[in-house]
């Protein structure tokens, strides 16, 4: 039950308690008022019936007719007094007991008036004695009763009287209790409460947060005691969690690589990190309440001194500061940021200093390896360009500035295409596009530059970032039009044989077909001859190598002098050569060219001081102008040179269907 | 502790405590001891004036207070008061002439409350075809009459009180269950007869009966009587006993037609009976100096008209054993201490 219930409750309990003891009172009063308005009665009846006995008896002794009318009156007035309204209660069985027997003494009584008049007989005496006796019997009955009555009466009157002491008392403890009641309510229910309250605030002033009221009355200071233990609950848990905080910051602040300092508003410092300690060998006891100015000097003082006042006014500052700790010179990022109390006011800053020393040193460093890089890449041979994803250009090297003859300040941020022209842009836009995409790709192109043909090899790398993006791309070109010409000649080289000086596989292979593509164009005929030193490993096993190759130098020359200009004789490896003959109308041709080689390679070669006999085979195949292609020409000259072979060597065969070997004799 | 099993007394152990028990009882009584284990026997009249004590047996108010009277019938208070007389009752229910009658013999009994009085139990009830129609018709004519009873004070007093002496009238001794036999068969004129009785003799005598006006001459009272063993030694049952018929009073007032449907069931008796009788009837517990007035009255007359042998009116007040009903009702009592 809360309170409120509690205290109208016993308000109304109050109340009804009052209203209970003035009835019971009122009751006790009013039955008191009966009771002794009964008792009056019962002594006015008392009174009368004495007097009625007193009747009888004076009558008994004396039968006048004066005294028969005084017991008249007396029993008139009794019947009277008894005719009263009977009051409810006990009384009542007493006064119809005392009206039962009024009804019985008139007859009696008349009885006994009636024998005065008779004469004196025995009869009439015994009547006489008898009706006496009966009527005093009866009077005493009367007696009795009024007795009964007079005590039923008293005892109404004690218990009225009795009654009236108890609504007396009961009211009195009643309204007691009530008065006791409501200031017991008040002290159990109010005020033993709230000294609860009091006595688990003070303690939490006194910093015990686990002072509790504990409370489990379900009234309203019980729902306030309960919340105030669950605020202090929380008060205790953020306490704690404050107090986590402030250690993990001091854990941080400690542990950072960082000055950390606090200062008041008269900057008075209020707290030093450990790394302040470390670093100038200072405990922070030494500088904790010190002013900023007894700490750092008067100098250094007036270097902070402005950024002091602006964090004072509330303006967060950063600067940097040098300082020497533990003897060298030191770089610092300062900040100092502004504290505000809970109302905004400024009652202080922090200062914050990082080492930049090494940022410092790696940003000289950085500079240096930046004007490092930019001369490299200024003169480095390469045209080296940094493209955005617009394709506007956001670097360029000295190189690529002299070449073009580019403003470097005046080219960037504008686009390829506007910087190089639309023929040369049209070259490179695919590349710029795949670069752009991010694929790095290399290619060549020739472009005119100041009127001069330059080759150029370009290399397109996307700029791309961790996350993917192509934020453009770098573009090394090199001049390689230098580059060209020797590989052009070294093309060139590496075409011909260099024992014999006829032109190698590489040459012959492109040749053929060449050669056999303009006999078709032309309508004539072509021939290619295959042709081997017969038994050329033993020779060249027997003789050596170095002759060996005396043997293939000479044989190459008397091929190349045996045939026409026109045609071509390489050396495809080894011993083997192959002549192409162009402008072939008829086979005899062919076979005349062959003969002609078979003897001129019968004559002696002179090696080492030495003759030596040397003979060739040779296949022979001709080539009409049809579809055929150079590796079936080859395969049937092949096929021809075997058959020489088989012939016996020293001759040649012509590669037709049908047409037998011929050997020259 | 014991293992050992309890062995039962045997047979003939438990037969001679009983009887032990019971001759101890007896003695008790003999010597006027309390007797623990005896119940009250009370010797109750069959008439309407017992209502109390029907009442109190019906509705337990006996064991309510913590006695179990053994209740015997008998026909009239005289026969009663004789049955405590001879041992063979504690208590009986008798009217107060029968009080007065054997005062004169013995005084080994006291009255411990009177509980009804009436002043119209008692009737004249004569015959028609006798030539009864008033009281001048009686002289000379035989009177059926209850010797030593309210009966034969009534009828002495109402021929006092109608100028008849009572010598001129054929009493006729009777015992109230002879009354209506002796009407019906012509041998009396008129009975004097109690309730029942009266009303017994006027269903069967019907047309025939004619109830004579009472004049009021005799106001009864009828009282609990106890031998005078019992004053003192066995107050303790008297007081409930009285605690019950009081008890009774106070259900008879507050619920009349209960009571009626008792009284009817207890005598056997119809409504119009009960109707007949009830007016008349005033029923309250008390012990109170008219009692002794009315036995001093009633012996005077008995001496007077020689119906008893003596000289002297007894002392009523040694008669009257007022402890028992003080303690149940001190306001009942109206007697000097």
């Amino acid at each position: 039950m809360n309170i409120r219930t509690r205290v109208l409750v016993s308000a109304a309990l109050a109340v009804a308690a009052t209203l209970c003891c003035g009835a019971l009172l009122w009751i006790g009063a009013s039955r008191s008022v009966a009771a002794d308005a009964e008792q009056e009665r019962v002594q006015a009846t008392s009174r009368l019936i004495a007097g009625l006995v007193t009747a009888t008896n004076d009558y008994a002794l004396h039968p006048e007719p004066a005294a028969a009318e005084q017991w008249q009156l007396q029993h008139a007035a009794l019947a009277l007094t008894l005719a009263a309204p009977v009051q409810s209660g006990e009384s009542s069985a007493a006064r119809l007991a005392l009206r039962a027997s009024m009804t019985e003494l008139p007859a009696l009584f008349r009885g006994l008036t009636e024998l005065t008049d008779l004469a004196a007989e025995p009869l009439t005496e015994r009547r006489r004695d008898l009706l006496i006796g009966q009527l005093l019997a009866r009077t005493q009955a009367l007696t009795d009763a009024a007795y009964r009555w007079s005590r039923e009466a008293a005892d109404a009157e004690q218990a009225a009287r009795r009654w009236l002491r108890l609504g007396g008392a009961g009211a009195l403890l009643l309204l007691l209790a009530t008065t006791l009641a409501q200031p017991i309510i008040v002290w159990r229910r109010v005020l033993r409460p709230l000294q609860v309250l009091e006595t688990v605030a003070l303690a939490i002033e006194r910093g015990d947060l686990t002072a509790r009221c504990a409370s489990t009355a379900d009234d309203e200071l019980g729902h306030v005691q309960r919340r105030f233990d669950a605020m202090t609950l929380a008060l205790g848990e953020r306490s704690a969690e404050l107090y986590r905080s402030g250690q993990r910051l001091r854990a941080i602040a400690d542990n950072m690589p960082a000055l950390i300092t606090q200062l008041d508003a008269d900057e008075r410092y209020t707290f030093v990190n450990s790394y302040i300690e470390r670093s100038f060998g200072v405990p922070r006891e030494a500088i904790i309440g010190k002013t900023m100015r007894e700490v750092s000097g008067g100098k250094r003082y007036a270097e902070y001194a402005p950024h002091v006042r602006a964090a004072l006014q509330g303006e967060q500052t950063g600067f940097e500061t040098a300082l020497v700790v533990r003897g060298a010179p030191r770089h610092f990022q300062s900040s100092y940021i502004p504290e505000r109390a809970h109302d905004g006011t400024v009652c202080g800053f922090y200062a914050i200093s990082f080492d930049i020393t090494e940022r410092k040193q790696s940003e000289i460093r950085h500079a240096a390896s930046e004007r490092r890089l930019r001369t490299i890449t200024d003169n480095v041979p390469a045209l080296i360009a940094h493209i955005d994803n617009e394709q506007r250009y956001r670097f360029l090297n000295g190189q690529i500035g002299r070449v073009f003859s580019l403003d470097p300040e005046k080219t960037l941020g504008r686009t390829m295409r506007e910087v190089r022209g639309e023929s040369t842009y049209a070259l490179l836009e695919p590349h710029v596009t795949a670069a752009l995409r991010g694929e790095a790709n290399s290619f060549e192109y020739v472009d005119t530059v100041h009127g001069s043909l330059r080759h150029y090899q370009s290399n397109y790398v996307p700029d791309v970032d961790a996350q993917g993006i192509v934020h453009g791309f770098l573009a090394m070109t090199f001049d390689i039009s230098e580059l060209k010409a020797t590989q052009q000649n070294l093309e060139q080289l590496a075409r011909v044989d260099s024992l014999t000086g006829l032109p190698n596989r590489r040459q012959f292979d492109e040749g053929l077909a060449e050669a056999m593509a303009r006999a078709r164009r032309a309508g004539l005929g072509a021939a290619l001859l295959f042709l081997d030193i017969d038994h050329f490993k033993a020779i060249n096993d027997s003789l050596g190598h170095a002759a060996g190759d005396a043997v293939l130098k000479e044989f190459a020359r008397r091929l190349r002098q045996t045939v026409r200009a026109t045609d071509s004789v390489a050396r495809l490896a080894g011993d083997e050569f192959v002549i192409v003959l162009e402008g072939i109308r008829a086979a005899a041709e062919a076979e005349h060219v062959a003969r002609k080689i078979v003897l001129a390679v019968r004559d002696d070669f002179l090696i080492d001081a030495a003759t030596h006999k040397i003979t060739t085979s040779i296949g022979v195949a001709l080539f009409e102008g049809d579809a055929t292609g150079p590796g079936e020409l080859m395969a049937r000259a092949d096929t021809a040179l075997y058959e020489a072979k088989s012939a016996g060597r020293d001759g040649y065969s012509v590669a037709q269907p049908h047409r037998p070997l011929l050997r020259v004799g | 502790m014991s293992d050992a099993p309890k062995v039962e007394a045997p047979r003939t152990m438990r037969l001679f405590r009983g009887a032990a028990l019971r001759l101890a009882a007896l003695a008790c009584l003999g010597c006027g001891l309390p007797a623990w284990a005896a119940p009250l026997t009370l010797a109750v009249a069959r008439t309407p004036l017992s209502l109390p004590l029907y009442v109190a047996q019906a509705e337990g108010y006996f064991a309510a207070n913590g006695i179990a009277p053994k209740i015997v019938d008998c026909v009239g208070g005289h026969r009663c008061l004789q049955l405590v007389l001879d041992g063979g009752a504690d208590v009986a229910t008798t009217s107060d002439s029968p009080v007065m009658f054997r005062s004169f013999e013995r005084d080994d009994y006291v009255v411990i409350g009177s509980f009804v009085t009436t002043a119209a139990d008692v009737k004249l009830v004569g015959r028609r075809s006798a030539g009864i129609s008033g009281p001048a018709q009686l002289r000379g004519k035989k009177v059926g009459v209850i010797r030593g009873s309210s009966s034969q004070f009534f009828l002495d007093s109402w021929l006092l009180w109608h100028d008849i002496d009572p010598g001129s009238v054929d009493q006729v001794a009777l015992q109230p269950d002879e009354m209506v036999a002796a009407m019906r068969a012509g041998k009396v004129a008129a009975v004097a007869a109690w309730e029942p009785v009266a009303f017994d003799t006027m269903v069967a005598l019907k047309n025939d009966a004619t109830v004579l006006p009472n004049a009021g001459v005799y106001t009864m009272s009828f009282n609990l009587v106890a031998h005078r063993r019992l004053a003192g030694a066995r107050d303790p049952e008297l007081v409930k006993l009285l605690r019950a018929v009081a008890r009774a009073e106070v259900f008879i007032r507050n619920h009349p037609a209960e009571s009626q449907a008792i009284l009817r069931q207890r005598l056997g008796v119809d409504q119009r009976f009960i109707d007949w009788v009830w007016p008349g009837l005033r029923f309250q517990l008390t012990l109170d100096q008219s009692l002794v007035k009315t036995l001093e009255s009633e012996a005077r007359w008995a001496l007077r008209e020689r119906h008893v042998a003596g000289k002297a009116v007894p002392y009523y007040q040694h008669f009257l054993h007022a402890p028992p009903l003080r303690e149940v009702d001190d306001n009942a009592v109206g007697l000097a201490r």
